[in-house]
């Protein structure tokens, strides 16, 4: 063997050693993996760093009570980008590479039904955060979210519009399954004529033929059905072509990012939400420690991803076996989250009551307020 | 009239858009018979740099605008000198390969310092557009920079190819790379300005749409694919085609969703691609050159 091979071998092998860092104190089997697929980059990566947040905390939280029987909790991030394509790719990684049995995730409803079919197969549970599709209802025995489907949302605001008075309204929606489903649910419960209904693809920026062609049919309002960046462009350029009607939408318009991209455009929106109920003790102290760990007020889609995490790791202290957890979820009765009091259904389904909030004056406020 | 004339608008915005970002996919290919994918990237990179000139240093908005397309034509230059030239004269696959990486590093690099999220260089009140007069569309002040700066850079590249001595010489190689050589030109040093203007128009593409609809880390792919389209469209390797595409490519996915779904918007241009390739590859002003070789 040449001199040099040995050489280099041994210069690798100190890199490769030196490259593992401090020594774990716990020893990797005693943790628990959990896998998460949330939008780390692209569009919609506000939810993923909203959701990571949210996650960090609840796991910090779990770790430093002794973890889930005495076992640390590990979080394995994958970027799922809120496309299916790539959210496969990461859920099959989570479940063949770190053989986990939980995955958090996707926040995107496509990504998630994606992932749903694989995880029925492989028998693991998926915990959506934010997945708001109609579908994801019947999407399986495994798959569970900690968010309301659009149901909920949508209709919560059709019926807003029926109680404004609005004679007409046109729908723009991303052409995804988030987007059909907000637009079907708010077709089917706007009382009034929907004159225009226009699509777009996710992650466009450019919406101005769409816009010109609801100008022509001259509506009293504008349902908006997309993800946060979307929205702040469509408002933009809804002002921008002139065109006078008012503006709703869904919980997607609340973020500090659609105000720092339309800033007064998002002015009057009207959307549907669901809120930190800050009136109950468990939500209260969940914002002052939010805001001691990253020195702001958490967002709705941080607070459902904490308290996913941390039901979790409630089903998972009678065993870490998918068949276990999945029982303890559905057995899951009245769990005091921060963003409401939880209750899976026999869909793995969760009810959450909306409410309507709007922008004024740069501030995202109950209406009424 | 209102909504014909303001789809036409539409049109002239979108397309003044792809014919700046087309000319530096056509220029490349005109010399070096290859696509040079990581183009897109360099747009989004242009629109970065503009964006940390004016907003996070304060510098006037046409300086900034400058600077950014500065920094991408050196940053075209480099990304030819590390990554293309070493490869050259082994082929189409190579390079093609390389440039699909270097656009995904390029997009890497802009998440790693900038981040995921949406950057804007907005600072004021979102204000209606104005309304032309007699036609009655609606267009805002910033979409009649696009079209003013967009055809201004379009003319000045004429000008610049057509007279100026850098400029015949590209012509001769994109004519005849080996007959230029023999002649005296040194391709290297046409090809390194290549770069260098194609980047440059880039840049100028990407800062213009940055100031229009925000920017994003992934903001070239799809204004990179369009423009890459709406270079076959006007025959790939001829700069007068590349315009004529670009804005081909801008009315006809406009004023189509007029007639067809709005969720078909992309779909439009992918169509008119499939069309070209399939009755006329060598789109509308090209020629049919002998010594192409097919990937």
């Amino acid at each position: 063997m040449n001199k040099y091979l040995i050489l280099v071998s041994i210069l690798l092998i100190a890199i490769l050693i030196a490259g593992c860092g401090p020594v774990e104190v716990v020893p990797a089997e005693e943790k628990i993996k959990i896998g998460v697929v949330t939008p780390l980059t692209g569009d919609a990566s506000n939810f993923g760093e909203w959701t990571q947040e949210g996650l960090e905390l609840a796991k910090d939280e779990i770790n430093a009570k002794g973890g889930v029987n005495g076992k640390q909790i590990e979080l394995i991030y994958e970027d799922g980008k809120c496309m299916p394509k790539e959210a496969l790719n990461a859920i099959q990684k989570l479940i063949t590479v770190d053989k986990v049995s939980v995955v958090i995730g996707e926040i995107c409803s496509s990504a998630t039904l994606t992932m749903a079919s694989v995880a029925e197969e492989a028998q693991i549970i998926l915990m959506s955060t934010a997945s708001s599709s109609p579908k994801i209802t019947d999407a399986g025995d495994y798959v569970f979210r900690n968010w309301p489907s659009d149901i909920f949302e949508a209709g919560a605001m059709a019926e807003f519009a029926n109680k404004k008075g609005y004679k007409t309204a046109a729908i723009i929606y991303v052409n995804n399954d988030y987007g059909l489903g907000l637009r079907d649910i708010f077709n089917e419960n706007f009382d009034g004529n929907i004159v225009a209904i226009e699509s777009y693809e996710q992650e466009s920026a450019d919406f101005r033929t769409q816009l010109t062609k609801i100008k022509s049919a001259n509506p009293d309002s504008i349902f908006i059905g997309g993800y946060t960046n979307e929205i702040a462009r469509i408002v933009t350029q809804i002002k921008e072509i002139g065109l006078d009607a008012q503006t709703l939408s869904v919980s997607t318009a609340e973020s500090e990012e659609a105000l720092g991209i339309a800033g007064d455009a998002l002015e009057g929106l009207y959307y549907s939400s669901f809120a930190i109920d800050e009136a109950r003790g468990e939500a209260k102290g969940y914002q002052e420690r939010f805001q001691a760990k990253y020195g702001k007020q958490s967002e709705i889609f941080a607070a459902t991803a904490y308290d996913a995490l941390k039901i979790i790791a409630q089903a998972m202290e009678n065993g870490i076996d998918s068949e276990t957890i999945k029982n303890a979820l559905y057995s899951t009765k009245n769990f005091p989250g921060v963003s409401g009091i939880t209750t899976f259904d026999e869909n793995g389904d969760v009810a959450k009551p909306p409410i309507i909030k709007t922008v004024k004056e740069g501030k995202f406020i109950k209406l009424g307020e | 009239m209102g909504i014909a004339a303001q789809l036409i608008i539409n049109g002239i915005i979108a397309g003044g858009i792809y014919a700046l970002v087309a000319l530096g996919y056509t220029m490349v290919y005109g010399i070096l018979r290859f696509i040079n994918f990581a183009h897109g990237e360099v747009f989004m990179l242009g629109a970065y740099l503009g964006w940390v000139f004016n907003i996070l240093l304060g510098v006037n908005v046409i300086v900034a605008g400058v600077l950014a397309m500065l920094g991408c034509a050196v940053a075209g230059f480099v990304i030819d000198k590390i990554a293309y030239k070493p490869l050259r004269g082994r082929g189409m696959l190579p390079p093609l390969i390389t440039a699909i990486g270097i656009s995904l590093f390029l997009q890497a690099l802009a998440i790693l310092i900038f981040g995921a999220q949406i950057r804007t260089f907005r600072t004021g009140e979102v204000v209606r557009g104005i309304t032309i007069p007699f036609i009655d569309a609606i267009i805002t002040k910033i979409q009649i920079v696009i079209i003013i700066v967009s055809v201004a850079l379009m003319v000045a590249l004429h000008f610049y190819i057509k007279y100026t001595k850098t400029g015949k010489a590209m012509r001769a190689v994109a004519d005849n790379y080996e007959v230029a050589s023999i002649v005296g030109i040194n391709p290297n040093k046409v090809i390194s300005y290549v770069f260098i203007i194609g980047s440059a128009l880039a840049a100028a593409g990407g800062i213009l749409v940055g100031m229009e609809q925000n920017l994003t880390p992934t903001m070239g792919v799809s204004i990179g694919i369009k423009s890459f389209t709406a270079a076959v469209v006007g025959g790939i390797g001829n700069i007068y085609g590349a315009v004529l595409g670009g804005f081909m490519i801008g009315l006809i996915e406009n004023i189509g969703i007029w007639f067809i779904p709005s969720g078909y918007k992309d779909a439009i241009a992918f169509a008119v691609l499939l069309f070209f390739l399939l009755f006329k590859p060598t789109g509308i002003f090209g020629v049919k050159k002998g010594e192409e070789v097919s990937v």
